[in-house]
Parts: C-alpha cells; structure tokens; sequence
C-alpha cells in the first residue's frame, strides 16, 4: 500500500505542475499502465512514444556502446513531450506532456 | 544488446531489396525482365508489414490489459472511470520504484522550462503561443498600375507598340514612394525610377486604388495620373482625404485632387518651375506638418493648418502653403549646411538630403491619441532630415511663433513671394536659412536612406542607412542606443508603426520588407543591447514580385494599422499584420518600454 501512495503522490506533484496535460507511465511493450489521460490518448501516446523512444535509444548506442538515453525531450508547436526512460530495469518510461502556452 | 554489432543495424528491413534483386539477375540469364517485376512487389510488401507498428502496439495494448487486470474488459475497449489504464499494476513495487527514481528528474525538467521560458523560445512572445512563428502576416491585395505592361513585360519580344500605350516606356516604371490617405481606403503609389543618370525625360504616373471598393477592381488602379517626369515622393494630407502631394526627378511639386474626376482636373497645381524658390534636384521626400500659426492664420478651417514640406537633394528645404489645393512660392526655404570635417572648421556645404522625418508624429491629426513631448525636450517640432554623406541632422524648422516675432521681413517676403507667383513671376526672393540643429549623430557609412521619429515617442528616430545599419537614436544622444544589422544589403527605408510602440519596418533593397519588434531588446534593459546586431526581424514580407525584385517600400495604415503596403518594383502588396505587430491594445505599456529602451544614459 505504501508503493501505492507514493506512485499517486508522484503522478499528483506532476499533474500538479503549471501546463501538464498529463502524465502516463509505460512499460517496455509500450502498453500504459498508469494514465491520467483518456483511454485513446493514452494508447496513442503509449505505442507512438515508445516506439519513438526505443529509436532514441538505439541511435545513442549505436553512436557509443557505452552510452544510454536518459531523457528525451520533444517540442512541437502545441505541446511539449518529455519522456524520462529507464531501460535497466523494468523498462519502463514515464511521459509527461506538456502544455506550455497555459497559464 | 549487449554490445554494438559491428555493422550498423538498419531498421525495417529494407536491404533485402537489393539482394533479391541481384538474386534474380543472376539467376534469369536466359529470361528477361519479367523477374524482377515479380520480385519487386516482395519487398514493398514487407515494409507495408513493418509499418503497422501502430497497430502491433495497440493489439498488445489490448492484450495486456485484457491480461492483466481481471476487472477490465477483455475486448480491450477500457472505459475507466478513474482515468488510469491499468490500476491493477499500480500496486507492482516495480513502478513505485521506478517512478520515484524518474519523478524528481521529471519534476526538474519541468522546472528547467517553465511555460514562459518556452514561450519566449517560441517566438518574439506577445500572444502568438509559444509554439513559434507567428501567424503570418495576410496578403490581402496585390495591386499593378499597369497590368498590361507587366504582362507586356514577361512575354516581351521587342514589339511594343502592340500592346498599347503603357509600353511605351523601354522598361517598367517601379514604385518610388507609398502614401495611405487620411482615411485608409486609399493608398497612392508614386512611379518612377531609381536609377536615372543625368536628367529624366521620361513619364511617370501617380496610380491610386480605393481599397474600400472591395478585392474584384483592386488589381487596376482606380486612377492614374501620368506626369511628364518620374515621380520620386508622394504624401497624401494628413486630414483631406484626396489631397495628395507628389515631388518629381525634376525638383517639381504637384498636387492632385483625386476628388475631381477628370485626369485633367486632378492636378490641383504644380510648383513654378522656373521661380528661384524651388529645388532644382529631385525632391527626395515629403510631409506635411501641422503648424499652430497656420492653423490660427487661415481660421477654423479644416486641414488648412498643415503645411508642406519637402526636402531636394539639393539640399534646400521648402516650406509649401498647401493644403488649400493650391501652390504658390513657398513660405520659408532652407538650405541644409554641415560642417565638413575634412575642411576648414568654418567651411559648409550643402548636403542633399535624401529622407524626412518630423518628430511629435506630424502626420497625425491635431488632438489625435498622441502625447506631444515637453517643450523643453529638444525635439518637438524638430525634425531630422539623412542627408547623402550619411549625416543625420537634427533641424529646427522655425516654429511658427518665432515666425511672427522674426519680423516683419520674413512675413512680406512670404506675402510677395505669394503675390509674384499668382502673377507669375519669378522673383520671390527666398532667404534660405540653415536649419541645422545637430549634425554630430553617429554618421552611417553611406547615404542614410531612411529616417523615422516615433509617433509615441518624439525622441526615439530611427535611421536606415545604405551601409545596411539601423540605427535607434535618442534625439538628444550622438551614439545610437541600438544598432541593428539589417540582413539583404542596403537598407531603403524604415518606418514605426502608427500603433505598436515597439514595432518598425525596414525596407531592404532586396525587395523585402522586414518588421522588427523591439519587445526583447526592450526587455533586456536600457542599454544593454547596444552592442547590438541581434535582433532578429519578426517578419519578412516579399514586398512585390520575386521577379522584378528591387528597392522596397512601404507605408502603414495610419487609419486601420494592421494594414502594411510594401512595394518593390512595380508591383503593390496589402497586408495584414498579425495582432501581436499591430498591437492595438498594448500601447502605453509598450510606449514605456520603448521611453525605457531610449533613455540616455
């Protein structure tokens, strides 16, 4: 119960944040499984970030072995994209979009 | 993947192309191409197999779900009420771990890019979003005087009496000046040439649309006046809408009514071309500037308070009693005199001056939304005239209550200069007086092509030089408060906006048009910029036809500022500028800003 707590503490400082449109987090399949967006949204952004993601990856190995992608960042016109990997353990990535022209 | 394969991997599969080809080609020696036809369809194929990655992710999507959680429904359709995916992992330890050791590198780089930060990337800021450029500013019209001879132009085949009279000039006359009239419905553009060697004989036109009449007729011009020589300047009245004053090659000054209706009638009256008072260069600039004694003088009359200016290249600057329509000897002549510093001190010379501008936003109407500057502030009624040698001068036009107490010979001169030229005379005797103020303005390394006083702010003057600089001066400051490097050569012109504060336009001579906003230099502090260089135009307009691309110009719409004509050749453009240029709302703050950017130091 304690993991519980600290996962919506976590989703709830980052929901919190000025402009964030919401926060999922997915595993290494690319399937979410945890969301704050609606079901479509959130499998859309689940298959295409993570798709995109693992390329990122596989573009900074292949450019040294020995390095790993740590965050991936992406700005488009309407929204920010901030993805934040982790590929050693349990392959999971959390992704935060973002909406910067809010107030 | 543990370590890097020692080729590098390429995605999707696509190289099985190649070898399957070279397979058959080997293959089939006998056989003909039929082969790899067949073989060519494979490959395409297998990629159509490996771009449905979206659909292999929403399939496992459904299948972990469906998997995972036992309350959720198997058909992969979710309909959560509580917004996450798959709550039943949010017990796994796995992910509370994970997230607390991603979280806080989240929350960071949330904080490294707060929205504003972002949005300041994105643009010049002011209400466009942060996403990056604004919206562009809208070509609304795109206007030819001569419609025939720019159609003659492009299929030209040395046979120009075919196709009518406005061929028969041997090359496209090109926009030398813009002018909105008082109303905004109009815009006048002046033709001639920019480049004529020794004296014109060649015609010019004075073309005219009424842009109210709606987009269908926009293309021809609602008038054109032919002239007998290029047209170098044009300034419509500040108040009377279809008074219109235009300077020619020839040192002449005309003046149209557009209100009449014949060509014949629409010239209202024309400069003696053979008084002394008149300039015997070509009249480089124009404007009319409203004088309290004039007004006093000709009584409650309308626009009859305004006189008319125009400034030669030969250096003399003449004051025209105009605004009746009619065009007698001018009231009051200068001649500009710089102290040369390659000669003795005492020596000047005439400058030809080359642009015009008169501070405290003469061309608005009195009692308009403008805030004229103190008196003792040095530049109201100044006005500041770029002359060829790439002097800025500061000059004092006489005001007109110094006027009357001058005495009583400047007055009858002005009066029997008026009567010898109702008679035609040509002996009104003009003291040209030297009207230079200042003259020690950091000089641009060419001629100053282009000068304008801020319509908010009297002291702020902006001057464009052929070295390509733009030069924001404090009206009181030699150094100019902030230098900025017009890309595309030359500069032709600047001009600020009637309605933003911190907005101007530069003319290239590279037939764009580029609008600046002073927004982030403003921001940066006083005098930090002054380095200067970096701000970057907000936008660039292709004044005219990429075809025949040359000096630009262009004239905002005092009446309804979002509009913007450039012009660069012989063509005509409208625009609508995007609300954050035009910026109808953000006045005073940003009249402060520019006050801040300007102060000396």
């Amino acid at each position: 119960m304690a993991e519980i707590a600290a996962v919506e503490e976590t989703f709830k400082r980052l929901q919190s944040h000025r402009g964030v449109l919401g926060v999922l987090v997915v595993n290494g399949d690319g399937i979410a499984i945890r969301s704050t967006f609606d079901n479509e949204t959130t499998v859309a952004y689940a298959a295409l970030v993570s798709g995109f993601t693992v390329k990122a990856r596989r573009a900074v190995r292949q450019l040294d072995a020995d390095n790993e992608l740590r965050f991936l960042r992406i700005r488009s016109r309407k929204h920010e994209i901030m993805v934040a990997p982790e590929f050693e353990r349990g392959e999971y990535a959390l992704v935060v979009v973002q909406d910067p022209a809010a107030e | 993947m543990p370590a890097a394969p020692p080729r590098p991997e390429l995605d999707d599969g696509e190289p099985t192309c190649l070898d399957v080809l070279s397979v058959a080609a080997s293959a089939g020696s006998g056989a003909p191409s039929t082969a790899s036809v067949g073989v060519a369809t494979t490959p395409l194929q297998l990629r159509d197999a490996a771009c449905q990655a979206r659909e292999r992710a929403d399939a496992a999507c459904e299948a972990s779900a469906s998997a995972a959680p036992a309350a959720a429904a198997a058909a992969g359709v979710q309909r959560q009420s509580g917004g996450g995916v798959a709550t039943a992992a949010a017990g796994d330890p796995q992910l509370a771990a994970f997230l607390a050791r991603v979280g806080p590198a989240m929350l960071d780089a949330l904080e490294l890019a707060p929205p504003a930060l972002l949005q300041r990337w994105g643009g010049s800021g002011a209400g466009g979003g942060w996403g990056g450029e604004e919206p562009a500013a809208a070509l609304l019209h795109t206007l030819q005087a001569f419609p025939e001879a720019a159609a003659a132009a492009s299929a030209r085949a040395g046979k120009h009496g075919a196709s009518g009279r406005a061929t028969s000039a041997p090359k496209p006359l090109v926009v030398t000046a813009l002018t909105w009239n008082s109303t905004g419905n109009t815009l006048a553009a002046a033709f001639g040439r920019h480049a004529i060697a020794g004296w014109c004989s060649e015609p010019g036109a004075l073309a005219s649309w009424n842009l109210a009449r709606g987009a269908a007729g926009a293309a021809a011009p609602d008038r054109l006046l032919r002239t007998d020589c290029c047209l170098t300047a044009a300034a419509f009245h500040p108040t009377e809408p279809a008074l219109l004053a235009g300077g020619s090659f020839n040192g002449e000054l005309l003046l149209w009514d557009l209100g009449r209706e014949r060509e014949l009638d629409a010239q209202a009256a024309k400069s003696d071309a053979l008084g002394e008072a008149r300039h015997r260069e070509p009249v480089t600039a124009l404007a009319w500037h409203f004088s309290p004694a004039e007004a006093r003088r000709a009584g409650s009359s309308g626009g009859r308070g305004h006189l008319l200016l125009s400034l030669g290249a030969d250096g003399r600057l003449l004051v025209w009693r105009a605004a009746g329509g009619k065009l007698d000897a001018p009231i009051r002549g200068f001649e500009l005199r710089c102290p040369q510093p390659s000669l003795h001190s005492a020596a000047t010379l005439p400058a030809g001056g080359t642009c015009l501008a008169i501070a405290g936003g003469s061309s608005r109407a009195p009692g308009g939304p403008l805030q004229l500057p103190a008196a003792g502030s040095g530049a109201a009624g100044a006005a500041f005239v770029g002359t060829e040698g790439g002097a800025l001068l500061r000059c004092h036009l006489g005001d007109p209550g110094e006027d009357a107490a001058a005495g009583p010979q400047q007055r009858t001169t002005a009066a029997a200069s008026a009567s010898a030229a109702s008679s035609g005379g040509g002996e009104g005797h003009l003291e040209l007086r030297n009207p230079v103020k200042e003259a020690g303005y950091e000089r641009a390394a060419g001629a100053v092509t282009g000068v304008a006083a801020s319509p908010f702010l009297a002291q702020a003057v902006l001057a464009s030089g052929a070295d390509g600089c733009l030069r924001l001066f404090h009206a009181l400051g030699r150094q100019p408060v902030l230098r900025v490097h017009a890309p595309g050569g030359a500069a032709r012109g600047v001009e600020w906006s009637p309605s933003a504060p911190l907005v101007f336009v530069a003319c290239g001579s590279d037939g764009a048009v580029r609008l600046y906003e002073l927004g982030a230099a403003a921001g940066a502090g006083p005098r930090a910029p002054s380095g200067g260089g970096l701000l970057a135009p907000a936008a660039t307009l292709q004044a005219g036809s990429a075809a025949a691309a040359g000096r630009a110009a262009c004239a905002f719409n005092r009446a309804a500022p979002p509009l913007l004509a450039t012009a660069s050749g012989g063509e005509v453009r409208v625009w609508r500028l995007p609300g954050a240029l035009a910026a109808e709302g953000a006045g005073a703050d940003a009249a402060q800003r520019l006050a801040r950017l300007v102060q000396l130091a």
